[in-house]
């Protein structure tokens, strides 16, 4: 798989002598072709300076990048790339589509492309009707909205989003999650640096953890939530036999009211011996809720609860 | 680089320093009349000789308001320029676009540019316009002044516009208002040197007023217009080096403005 992101001990030193501090810490990552990847970490690991260097907003201390095969700071690359910062208070008196027509023409569309191009991003941001309206006077929902459609406009090969669901509602996030994942089907890189554990959880495909400015783990979304290990039950018609079958499949089980119960198993192949065992032994099966770590648990388990790690 | 300048124009059109700024040039229009009469001088339609001059003299303190309110007018415009587009986050989402940082900024700057020199001959030429209809005279040297004008209002804008890279709106005002003042009052050396006669004070008193040179071309526009009612234009005034002094400033300070955000982390 072709990279589109290739990072190699990338550092950034804010400060100078005794006092410097490095916000990013000789970083090395790589981000395939058409991949999600979602860049976590708790405030001040380095995230927003991360992809602020790869954006070309402040410059390296020390290391090396490549994007779409470019290095850092290839001007002719940035037609390909999107960019989406994370706070922006735009105070401009122009009109949503005049604004936006603006950002396409600086990715040197003709007047013909721009005009199409800021109909349909701002159809696909929710902005459909407030062509007419001047920036200043959106909301913070709406200007994240028309943050990120300044950021998809050229149809970007890699796109970077910094904290974009912040102030979107709950609406606004799944638009945010539905344009992620077209924007992925049509083959773009997105590079997601989120708070928002959940949202990340539905969209990425690896995620990495940043603290302290240095990377932690990349993984599979699915490798660093784990398995299904705990499962909530509720059967009837649950006989003693059926519950001491159970008892011996499981590493842990906790009996409650109303025939409910909570199985802690040693793998994800175990639920289904586990619902057979209830329905052979003439148990009706009401509710069976297999339970996955989130990745806000494994999340914590890494960085520590204080972010310590 | 045209985007970014038509974007620059058409941002600072809307602006309140904009709107105050047209404000206070339309007032001083319907005064200067009034100021004429208070100076003694009185514009007679289509008449020569005491009439013409008194015209010409007109023009000659018309232009050197509009010097003045032209270059506040620019200095007010552009004090927060860059800093403010990086601290709201702006600068971030146009850099990320695929034009180097040059480009960027040269394009701001070709957008001021392009307003202050577009009020200035508005306003300029109305005033000429009015002038010569009444008198029937052309005063033709006011052509080169107006020129003049447009180029110490480019001048003061490049310097706040350059230092806008650097320094918030506040910061800026107090360095470029302390150079003014600087030069206003060290390049007064020049004067008492040449009342005694001394050539070293004369020359120490020009180097001060090098620091800031829209005051010694400010100085020209009086006798431009004044002297040479009639006269066939001299565009630009060739051979002069002041005025080429102040365009190798201006450039200077561009590039210097250009070097500085070429190296800057943004927020």
């Amino acid at each position: 798989m072709e990279a589109a992101i290739e990072i190699e001990g990338l550092t950034k030193t804010f400060g100078h002598g005794p006092d410097a501090i490095a916000s990013v810490d000789h970083l090395s990552l790589r981000v395939d072709k058409g991949e999600i990847f979602g860049f976590l970490g708790p405030n001040g690991a380095g995230k927003t300076t991360t992809v602020k260097m790869l954006a070309g907003i402040i410059f390296p201390t020390s290391g090396a990048a490549r994007l779409l095969g470019k290095p850092l700071g290839d001007v002719a690359t940035r037609a390909r790339i999107g960019f989406m910062p994370e706070t922006v208070r735009l105070s401009t008196f122009m009109r949503a589509e005049d604004w936006l027509g603006f950002h396409a023409r600086l990715y040197g569309m003709d007047a013909g492309r721009s005009r199409a191009r800021v109909k349909e991003v701002m159809a696909r941001t929710g902005l459909a009707g407030r062509a007419g309206s001047r920036v200043r006077d959106f909301s913070q929902g709406m200007m994240q909205r028309i943050i990120l459609a300044q950021a998809i406009i050229n149809e970007p090969d890699l796109l970077f989003l910094d904290e974009p669901a912040s102030a979107l509602d709950p609406l606004g996030r799944r638009d945010l999650r539905e344009i992620i994942t077209g924007l992925r089907d049509r083959g773009t890189t997105i590079f997601l640096n989120s708070h928002l554990l959940s949202e990340v959880e539905l969209v990425c495909g690896r995620v990495g953890i940043l603290n302290h400015g240095k990377l932690i783990r990349v993984d599979k979304l699915g490798d660093i939530t784990g398995p299904v290990q705990v499962v909530d039950v509720k059967a009837e018609g649950i006989s003693s036999e059926t519950a001491a079958a159970i008892r011996r499949l499981a590493a842990k089980v906790e009996f409650g009211l109303d025939g409910r119960f909570t199985a802690t198993l040693d793998s994800e192949e175990q639920l289904g011996k586990l619902a057979e065992i209830i329905t052979r032994g003439g148990g009706a099966l009401k509710e069976f809720s297999p339970r996955r770590i989130s990745l806000e648990d494994a999340f914590l388990e890494e960085i520590g609860e204080d972010g310590s790690s | 680089m045209k985007t970014i300048a038509v974007y620059t124009l058409r941002q600072t059109l809307r602006s309140k320093s904009m709107i105050a700024g047209l404000g206070v040039s339309l007032l001083y229009l319907a005064a200067l009349p009034l100021f004429s009469a208070t100076g003694g001088g009185t514009v007679t339609v289509g008449s020569a000789g005491q009439g013409t001059t008194a015209a010409a003299q007109f023009l000659g303190y018309a232009l050197g308001g509009l010097n003045l309110i032209g270059m506040f007018m620019a200095l007010f415009l552009t004090l927060g320029s860059i800093h403010t587009d990086i601290e709201n986050g702006t600068m971030a989402m146009i850099i990320t676009k695929p034009l180097s940082r040059a480009r960027i900024i040269t394009g701001r700057w070709a957008g001021y540019a392009a307003l202050m020199t577009g009020y200035v001959l508005i306003i300029g030429l109305v005033l000429w316009l009015a002038v010569v209809l009444g008198t029937g005279e052309p005063f033709l040297g006011y052509i080169p002044a107006l020129a003049l004008v447009c180029l110490n209002v480019t001048t003061m804008m490049t310097l706040t516009f350059a230092v806008s890279v650097f320094l918030p709106a506040a910061a800026n005002a107090v360095l470029v208002f302390l150079v003014f003042i600087a030069t206003t009052n060290l390049s007064l050396i020049n004067v008492a040197g040449a009342a005694a006669g001394e050539t070293a004070e004369t020359i120490i008193g020009n180097l001060f007023r090098l620091m800031l040179p829209v005051g010694v071309v400010g100085d020209q526009l009086h006798s431009l217009v004044v002297n040479s009612p009639g006269q066939t234009p001299a565009f630009l005034v060739p051979g002069n080096l002041f005025v080429a002094y102040e365009v190798i400033y201006i450039a200077a300070l561009l590039q210097l403005g250009v070097r500085a955000f070429k190296r800057k982390d943004l927020k």
